[in-house]
């Protein structure tokens, strides 16, 4: 089973674009808009963990739970473990998630449902890139990634 | 193998199934990195901000940016001023550089002689393919984002979603200085990368009259995949 893997944050947080102009979003929302920084420079995290998105015809997930390592971005650290039940991936637990201060904790708290749903969807229906309107969380991937490798 | 990196304030994820090179990974990504430097809004020293403060003289702008400053005048013309570089008071041309900066770093792959790979990065998912593989493309629901609406089966092309953020900031109309409302979404598949961001936004901000729009984009190859209200 191939399995390609983007969580996804349910935050305001994209480089601005297409030429036409932001308003500046208003309350608690501004904080978690900036949480990944889009003012500093790329964060070299290619040479870590890689996705390994080719799987034998044959080969599906071994049962069981499997932690994926600790991934440290600039609001914290970020690790999953994955759940797999009959070769699939049946749930994902965030072992550590960024917060507890300030903002990542509203971060954290909404930005989990989704990161979850987002997984055991894109699984079932083989989907290989997701288009959408959001950021990706790629801490949460390359976790996510190294748990899952660990299942093949 | 697939690998990620932040640039341009987002996850940017590259799969080249066939390549286990790294080197690579790092080749396109650092591209993307050297496009970021030089166009980033977001950096003060970058030869936009810089051009933007009037810090540098018109004749002293690298050929880059007179081709994206350029591309982005044609863009607009072609869209009838609804994508517009200019729309904020302040030339940002953001929206021309992720699809243009996404379709450099496929060249660097193919020029490292791989065919067939997906960049993805946000919105915007530039497939190539040269045998039998097909990308599957989700288009997310906006609504709901555990949810894919469709899957887009492709070999080569572009799948591009233009759309409001949840919280906070909204694209503006160009013509009314508004927030544009009438589309949650707006999702292109085309051909080109850059043309298909372009398309998604300019649709996007054009609301239902952009509908229309595309149908006279449809015999160049470019459709709507999705409309979220």
């Amino acid at each position: 089973m191939a399995v390609a893997i983007i969580g996804v944050l349910g935050l305001v947080a994209r480089h601005p674009d297409d030429g036409a102009q932001l308003s500046t979003p208003t309350g608690g929302t501004a904080a978690a808009a900036n949480m990944p920084s889009s003012n500093s420079g790329s964060v070299q995290s290619d040479n870590t963990t890689s996705s390994t998105t080719q799987t034998s015809s044959s080969g599906s997930l071994k049962d069981g739970t499997f932690t994926g390592q600790s991934e440290f971005t600039p609001y914290g650290t970020v690790k999953v473990a994955a759940v797999v039940s009959g070769g699939k991936i049946t749930d994902i637990k965030f072992l550590q998630m960024p917060g507890p201060a300030g903002h990542s904790k509203e971060v954290t708290a909404f930005a989990e449902p989704y990161l979850k749903g987002e997984t055991i969807q894109r699984q079932s229906s083989r989907i290989d890139f997701v288009s959408g309107a959001t950021t990706t969380s790629e801490a949460y991937e390359q976790s996510l990634q190294a748990a899952l490798d660990q299942a093949a | 193998m697939r690998k990620v990196a932040q640039i341009m304030g987002m996850p940017i994820s590259i799969d080249i199934p066939q390549c286990s090179d790294g080197a690579v990974f790092t080749a396109a990504f650092d591209r993307l990195r050297e496009i970021d430097e030089r166009f980033s809004t977001y950096k003060p020293e970058s030869e936009v901000s810089r051009f933007s403060r009037g810090e540098i003289d018109e004749y002293d702008l690298s050929g880059e940016l007179k081709t994206v400053i350029k591309a982005c005048q044609e863009a607009s013309d072609r869209t009838d001023g609804y994508f517009s570089a200019w729309a904020a008071g302040v030339f940002d041309p953001s929206g021309y550089v992720k699809g243009w900066a996404i379709a450099e770093a496929g060249k660097v792959i193919e020029e490292e002689g791989y065919q067939t790979y997906c960049i993805g990065a946000g919105g915007d998912i530039l497939a190539r393919s040269d045998g039998d593989k097909k990308w599957n493309i989700g288009i997310q629901d906006p609504k709901d984002k555990s949810k894919i609406l469709n899957t887009l089966s492709i070999s080569s092309g572009a799948v591009c979603t233009s759309g409001s953020y949840e919280r906070g900031a909204h694209l503006i109309n160009p013509k009314t200085s508004q927030p544009a409302s009438e589309f949650l979404s707006v999702t292109v598949a085309g051909p080109d990368i850059i043309w298909a961001d372009i398309l998604a936004t300019a649709v996007f901000v054009m609301g239902k009259k952009g509908v229309k729009f595309m149908d006279a984009q449809s015999d160049k190859g470019y459709r709507l995949s999705a409309v979220v209200t």
